[in-house]
């Protein structure tokens, strides 16, 4: 099996740290509490798969954990070559390992050896609620070494996606004056920690609230990591009057309707399409889809599923008039439950070079290689793809979709240089559900060549290659265009 | 109808008189200002502002006005005004080419042409040739003329309905808003009729040239313009001898490989998919697909082109490693109509108990605005893609509930709006038309509508019933249905 979707790398803690006891910060000691962080990052070309970007760092932060470890976002350590800390705003900076880092979740663990690092740090106290509404206090590092602080006001909790997956946890909302924000400035109130900030776009944030971050690190500290939960279904309010006459239900009943189960997360193999879900774990769902949550009050059911770390969740439900209880176990969507995988960083991406195309999985990252407004400069057809069919349905098959992503113009693939960003469906007759089936396909040829079909929106169209040529068209373009062989699965 | 008779006369009659001198040709070159109201697709019982837009236009024969379709579509008045004549004479469409960009005027008013000599039809103009470009640029009240080469010829989209392509001749003569539907002349007569831009190029326009004209003329000679023959033949090019020698192609051999058909189109019945077309009506077609045409190099198709509908064109084939000929009476493609804009029309609708159902076509696809690509994906997906990549959907149209006017009966269907729906009632849904009769088809207490997406609309049928009078008399709407 291919690598999952996240990542978690685990070294070795030494002893002194795990032996690691402060006091908690007092309020006005955040500073002791915060570190900045410079990342140097160099992630893949998404494009141009076998090169590397050119390299850029970014300076964000990290709060102190009591577990001696660094809370950070995963969006500040993505395809990091280098992450160095420093504490106090003081020379000298540490040198930091990723301990572990969960992109579906927009959340990092960094541990520094140095125990040199950890004196005169203290843990933050973590909120044990969040704030819904209301001010709070921003922390940061500034480049110059001076710790700064600025206010915000959150003006919402919703259950929301998060930053790089579909997975729905509670994103507090709001705003500020302060400006260059989103790289995990921690948000205190009183002193005490309240969320951990993500994204900022003009004068809007976003932040993850407290005790999600501390779900996260108990989570992450109960090796083997199990991540966060997928609800693994799409559903629909029961809000109408008739609509929930249609289904049996009184006027007062809860519940909400399943539409279409996926092929991986929690209701996988277990929900079925028209059911109606009443209760997941502790939590009564009201037809409108919401639950009324102890810390984050009214929000959407999804983030039930993760309220706790246990591996499964009891569901009430109503399966064909008939009440049942069903127990499903917890999980996220793994890599084969993606038909275009949502994050590659930190990972060599997978390509083959034939004849001169360029063949890859299409994912995410390759169509925000079209920069900020991707949505509407990649290519549509792609863009499409992934909006309605990112995540395979539980009917269909385990399919990683290929694309021909560009040409690399030789005398072997003359006449096929507008084919670029096209669906590649079957190669030898064979249906191509991913670059490894790709690779079988064309283990032989037919009747001495290889046919490959793509999609090219005005129908499908062939590309034919004679085969006693292609491994010297393959060998010639590879060196013509520095192409170097693809990584090892 | 009097222009059965005029108009087939026209090149002979025209070609008798003088070449035009430049203040013979301004005389016949017309302001045309047109009062316009058009159907509102968002909300499609009702109908747009009225609007005032103006174009040019030039006397093909007696009181007869070519222009741009473009200029007077949708148009509820029509005025038009000769350079230095003071009075306006009334003017209405005779015949118009949505698909061709072209309209022929007429003008009842004798008054009007006295002493004026139309202008004659010309050769296609060579490249890098001179022309001029006279017309109404902005709607001055004097005529402009300006003066360019023709930098090229090919195959272009005509933008007024968005989805026809004939050829088009690029000029670096400035052309403007208001240009559009004037003559563009060389030698004295009109090689082609101004028409757009290209906002993307600097100073360049484009020019209807005068073998469409030509066609549009013999089209609507027995008094009905029928439009243009669809192939509906999606081909390859055969530049890679690899391809070419997989087809069993003789070397010598020249040609595209079909890829697909089109459902419904000319050729679905007499080419299959492989078949490589070497030559179309005796010319040979090289493998990049194109064709010598006027001494041009031109895309295949304008063989085709220049037909009527019912003519026939031939094809070279080769198929199963065989020469054959097969001959394809050229047919309209009604399918084409939903990629099309469309003009002198109202839009198509049913509304019940405030879920208004409606035709995902490219009108309604511009209701999203100039950002329409970020309309709903799945409507993207249907309507641009999926009849190529689904067999099975290709000539269906998609139905969707454009909008949910909010009422107690729908309101948790509120967010609704530009979904695609799937079944009504348990029936199919293949067209608009069938909506009235799919809502009543259920003796349920309920009437159900199963999207695409997987939701379901459930509505109490009664309480439907008795909101639906309700919503019509508070949203304003006059009828609960057009499908003309």
């Amino acid at each position: 099996m291919r690598a999952a979707v996240f990542r978690a790398i685990v070294l070795a803690i030494p002893a002194c740290i795990l032996a690691w006891q402060v006091a908690e910060a007092q309020a006005g000691e955040e500073f002791r509490s915060v570190v900045s962080v410079r990342v140097t990052h160099q992630p893949q070309d998404a494009t141009i798969p076998w090169q590397k970007t050119n390299e850029s760092t970014v300076l964000g932060n990290a709060l102190v954990l009591a577990t001696g470890q660094l809370l950070t976002t995963a969006d500040l350590v993505k395809s990091a070559t280098l992450i160095q800390v420093r504490k106090l705003g003081r020379y000298p900076d540490f040198q930091a390992e990723l301990f572990l880092v969960d992109y579906d979740l927009d959340l990092a663990l960094l541990t520094v050896a140095d125990t040199e690092f950890w004196a005169g740090l203290v843990p933050i106290k973590f909120s044990a609620a969040p704030i819904t509404f209301g001010r709070f206090v921003i922390n940061r590092w500034r480049a110059n070494g001076r710790f700064e602080q600025g206010t915000g006001e959150v003006v919402d909790l919703r259950t929301s996606s998060s930053r790089f997956g579909s997975m729905e946890i509670p994103i507090m909302r709001g705003n500020t004056n302060m400006t260059g924000l989103g790289w995990a400035e921690v948000m205190t109130v009183n002193g005490e920690l309240v969320g951990l900030l993500t994204s900022h776009n003009r004068a809007e944030i976003q932040a993850t609230p407290s005790p999600t971050l501390a779900l996260f690190i108990q989570t992450a500290n109960k090796l083997p990591y199990r991540g966060f939960a997928h609800r693994g279904f799409s559903w629909q309010r029961l809000n109408a009057p008739a609509l929930r006459e249609f289904h049996g239900l009184a006027l007062d009943a809860p519940g909400i309707l399943v539409n279409k189960v996926f092929a991986g997360g929690t209701g996988a193999g277990i929900l079925q399409e028209g059911d109606i879900l009443v209760q997941l774990g502790d939590y009564v769902i009201d037809p409108e889809g919401l639950i009324s949550h102890p810390l984050y009050g009214s929000v959407l059911f999804p983030i039930a599923i993760n309220d706790t770390i246990d591996p499964v969740i009891t569901a009430r439900i109503i399966r064909d008039g008939k009440p049942m209880e069903l127990v499903m176990r917890r999980q996220r969507l793994a890599d084969e439950d993606y038909r275009i995988r949502p994050h590659t960083f930190d990972r060599q991406i997978d390509y083959e070079v034939f004849g001169g195309l360029l063949l890859q999985e299409l994912s995410l990252g390759y169509l925000k290689a079209w920069g900020k407004n991707w949505a509407e400069r990649a290519p549509s057809r792609l863009v499409i793809e992934y909006a309605l069919r990112s995540i395979r349905k539980a009917d269909r098959p385990i399919e990683h979709l290929v694309i021909v992503s560009k040409v690399l113009p030789d005398v072997t693939n003359l006449g096929f240089e507008g084919i670029g960003n096209s669906i590649l469906t079957h190669a030898n007759g064979k249906p191509v559900t991913s670059l490894a089936a790709f690779r079988e396909a064309i283990s032989e040829s037919v009747r001495g060549y290889h046919v490959l079909k793509v999609q090219s929106g005005r129908g499908q169209r062939k590309l034919v290659f004679k085969a006693d040529e292609i491994a010297g068209a393959n060998r010639r373009i590879s060196q013509l265009y520095d192409v170097p062989p693809p990584p090892d699965p | 109808m009097v222009c059965i008779l005029s108009v087939p006369a026209l090149p002979h009659a025209v070609s008798a008189q003088a070449e035009s001198s430049g203040q013979e040709v301004e005389q016949a070159v017309v302001l045309i200002e047109a009062t316009i109201q058009r159907g509102d697709w968002f909300t499609p019982w009702q109908r747009t502002p009225i609007l005032h837009a103006s174009g040019s236009g030039f006397l093909l024969d007696k009181g007869l006005i070519m222009t741009n379709a473009h200029v007077v579509s949708d148009a509820k008045q029509i005025i038009v005004r000769r350079n230095g004549r003071i009075a306006p004479s009334f003017a209405r469409v005779e015949f118009i080419a949505h698909d061709a960009d072209l309209a022929l005027l007429r003008v009842d008013d004798a008054a009007f042409d006295e002493g004026v000599a139309p202008l004659e039809l010309g050769p296609m103009p060579n490249l890098r040739t001179r022309v001029r470009t006279y017309g109404y640029p902005m709607g001055g009240e004097k005529i402009s003329r300006t003066e360019g080469v023709v930098s090229r010829v090919e195959f272009i989209t005509y933008m007024h309905s968005g989805a026809d392509a004939h050829i088009g001749i690029q000029t670096d003569s400035a052309i403007n808003p208001g240009n559009s539907g004037g003559p563009v002349m060389q030698d004295g007569k009109v090689v082609g009729v101004a028409f757009q831009t290209n906002t993307r190029l600097n100073d360049v326009g484009f020019f209807i040239p005068t073998p469409v004209i030509r066609r549009f003329l013999e089209d609507i000679s027995d008094g009905t313009y029928d439009g243009y023959g669809e192939l509906g033949i999606i081909t390859s090019n055969l530049i890679n001898p690899s391809y070419r020698e997989y087809l069993g192609l003789p070397p010598e051999a020249t040609g595209v490989v079909v890829d697909r058909l089109i459902k419904g189109a000319s050729a679905e019945a007499y080419v299959k998919v492989n078949d490589v077309i070497t030559a179309i009506d005796g010319v040979p077609v090289a493998i990049d697909g194109t064709i010598d045409y006027h001494r041009y190099t031109i895309g295949l198709e304008q063989i085709a082109e220049d037909k009527q509908l019912g003519e026939t064109v031939e094809l070279a084939i080769w198929r199963d490693r065989a020469p054959r000929t097969i001959r394809i009476p050229l047919m309209n493609y009604p399918d084409a109509e939903r990629l099309r804009f469309r003009f002198d029309q109202l839009p198509r609708y049913v509304v019940y108990a405030g879920l208004v159902f409606m035709e995902l076509d490219q009108e309604y696809l511009k209701t999203f605005g100039n950002y329409w690509q970020n309309a709903d994906k799945a409507l993207l997906y249907n309507h641009f893609f999926r009849a190529a990549e689904d067999p099975d959907f290709e000539g269906k149209r998609t139905i969707l509930i454009s909008r949910v006017l909010p009422h107690e009966v729908n309101s948790a269907y509120r967010r609704y709006a530009n979904t695609i729906v799937a079944t009504v009632n348990g029936l199919p849904v293949t067209d608009l038309e069938m909506i009235p009769d799919a809502l009543k088809n259920s003796n349920s207490l309920f009437l159900v509508i199963e999207l695409e997406d997987g939701r379901k609309i459930i509505l109490d049928r009664e309480e439907a019933e008795r909101a639906h009078p309700v919503i019509l008399d508070t949203y304003g709407i006059r009828q609960d249905q057009r499908l003309p």
